[in-house]
């Protein structure tokens, strides 16, 4: 089998934290803390919000690293220029095009509403 | 409207239709919320002058939205479970059919008996229902398009440009033999401020069809070209920060420690494992409401604990996106659910007869989304007895770059 491009690699570790490998998950943790709050108790459901709430917890783990920053800094290029992340997003945007091209096709004439009296034409509200 | 007229349904009958025809739109579009937004906004309306009773119409839609968002090859949801599992998309929908049609078959026998046994309102009087134009049905070829050659195992990409291609053409034909009020400046268009330039492009032709005049300061670009892709970009900035956050914690060794304690104390076996992976999905899906976020960041340990096992990637992509598609249309707090409460907010001013308290109450909601229930029950039950459960050694997932 192919050797598996995706998540599985930069195995070991390089990146030493004050506090021990719990110490390593304060990123994502604080982005979690941060998205229950944001989308789950105050209902704000912005993906951009969500976007601050991960470069947070990025820098939020900064003061943790022992040793050079840069390992922490090379860990998130290294992260972010992961296939997974290259793959999902070409197929969001192509999804995403193919999906706004249907709907402004005017697919939604199909199940229009029923007129508003006084007026005859049916109100098809394209989205 | 024309279909449903056609074929006469009545109000007992039309939440289970609008749940067939909602799951439908998703599964082509992808997008839950999206169709959510569509049905609420033309159909929702309809179903009350018949009748229906809105908190189940709501639920049907809602159910139709979970169906689409789970098994459609262009949902995000759905490509997120493939890619992250590293199996071709093709291969996961083809694989996740069976799980959507047990819990699509029972849901549907829910709505009719529920259709017929709620009390419904009285049939809104006065307004009559016109057939809507048959040519929306003619997108359904696009949606078929990119679904077959997904599922033959083309890759997305591709077969997502067949589709864009076919829907583009498709467009233009309808608006140029006046059938339908669309055109090329609706797929793309160019704002562009007044000049002597710009107003002799305006006027010229085929580049004159994208291109319009507007004053300074609502100059850019527009179309359902643009807006698709913009409408993705928050999201795709998240997922490049997720995953770095997500390489921190495995080079710091963060990874490691938490997947050996869940396989020292709590995934055992494989069915403890599989069990696992579904409650924890449904946890932290109930918590993050925005639900690919919840996604990516769970699917990490959907990969290494099913792997342990030897569970093969469509097992695990299946797990991963069930409770992430479904739990998004329960909650109150879901994204989903507001998504369809905002669009009928906006329907008591569009609709005289539409009155405030026709409006849905998102909590009222969660018990009749019929689907999103029978679809959680479905893994759960999955998972438990074995049903579906794939090894490696079953079928081999093909490589992520053909998806």
């Amino acid at each position: 089998m192919e050797e598996e491009p995706t998540i599985e690699s930069g195995q070991g570790r390089s990146l030493d934290f004050r506090g021990g490998p719990a110490a390593s998950a304060i990123p994502i943790g604080v982005f979690i803390v941060w998205a229950v709050f944001q989308s789950g108790v105050l209902g704000i459901g912005d993906t951009s919000g969500l976007v601050v709430g991960m470069l947070v917890g990025l820098i939020a783990g900064l003061p943790f690293v022992r040793g050079d920053w840069k390992t922490y800094a090379d860990a998130i290029f290294e992260g972010m220029t992961q296939e997974v992340a290259a793959t999902a997003a070409v197929a969001w945007l192509w999804a995403g095009m193919f999906a706004n091209t249907i709907q402004a096709g005017g697919s939604s004439t199909a199940w229009c509403g029923p007129p508003t009296p006084p007026r005859s034409a049916p109100r098809c509200s394209r989205r | 409207m024309w279909a449903a007229n056609a074929a006469e349904v009545g109000a007992a009958l039309f939440p289970a239709v609008t749940f067939l025809l909602a799951g439908l739109l998703a599964t082509g579009i992808g997008t839950g919320y999206g169709t959510t937004i569509a049905f609420v906004t033309l159909v929702f309306p309809a179903g009350l002058l018949l009748g229906t009773n809105p908190i189940l119409l709501f639920g049907a839609i809602l159910s139709g939205a979970v169906f689409g968002d789970n098994l459609a090859p262009v949902s995000d949801t759905t490509i997120v479970s493939a890619v992250t599992q590293d199996a071709d998309i093709g291969g996961v929908v083809a694989s996740r059919v069976k799980y959507a049609v047990a819990a699509a078959v029972p849901a549907f026998a829910a709505f009719l008996i529920a259709g017929a046994t709620m009390t419904t309102t009285d049939p809104a009087a006065g307004s009559g229902v016109t057939a809507g134009a048959a040519w929306g049905l003619l997108h359904l070829i696009p949606v078929a398009i990119v679904i077959g050659t997904a599922i033959r195992g083309r890759h997305i990409v591709e077969a997502v440009s067949w589709g864009l291609f076919t829907a583009f053409v498709l467009n233009v034909m309808l608006g140029y033999f006046d059938l339908v009020d669309v055109g090329v400046s609706d797929v793309l268009v160019f704002m562009a401020p007044e000049s002597g330039l710009v107003t002799a492009l305006d006027t010229a032709p085929l580049i004159g069809a994208v291109i319009e005049t507007v004053p300074a300061g609502e100059a850019g670009v527009g179309g359902s070209l643009y807006n698709g892709a913009v409408g993705f970009f928050p999201l795709i900035v998240l997922t490049l920060l997720i995953v770095a956050g997500a390489q921190i914690m495995r080079q710091g060794g963060g990874f490691e420690a938490l997947q050996r304690w869940l396989l020292d104390t709590v995934a055992t076996t494989v069915r403890r494992a599989e069990v696992t992976m579904v409650l924890g999905t449904a946890m932290v899906n109930a918590m993050v409401t925005i639900n690919t976020a919840a996604e990516i960041a769970i699917a990490p340990y959907i990969r290494t604990l099913g792997r342990r096992f030897n569970i093969n990637g469509y097992r695990r992509a299946n797990i991963l996106d069930a409770n992430t598609s479904a739990l998004g249309y329960i909650f109150p707090w879901g994204g989903g659910v507001l998504a369809g409460y905002s669009a009928m907010q906006t329907l008591p001013d569009e609709y005289g007869w539409f009155t405030v308290d026709m409006v849905v109450n998102p909590a009222a909601v969660f018990p009749y989304v019929f689907h999103g229930w029978f679809l959680v029950a479905v893994f759960l039950i999955a998972a438990v007895t074995g049903f579906g459960r794939e090894y490696v050694s079953d079928r081999e997932s093909e490589e992520v770059s053909r998806v």
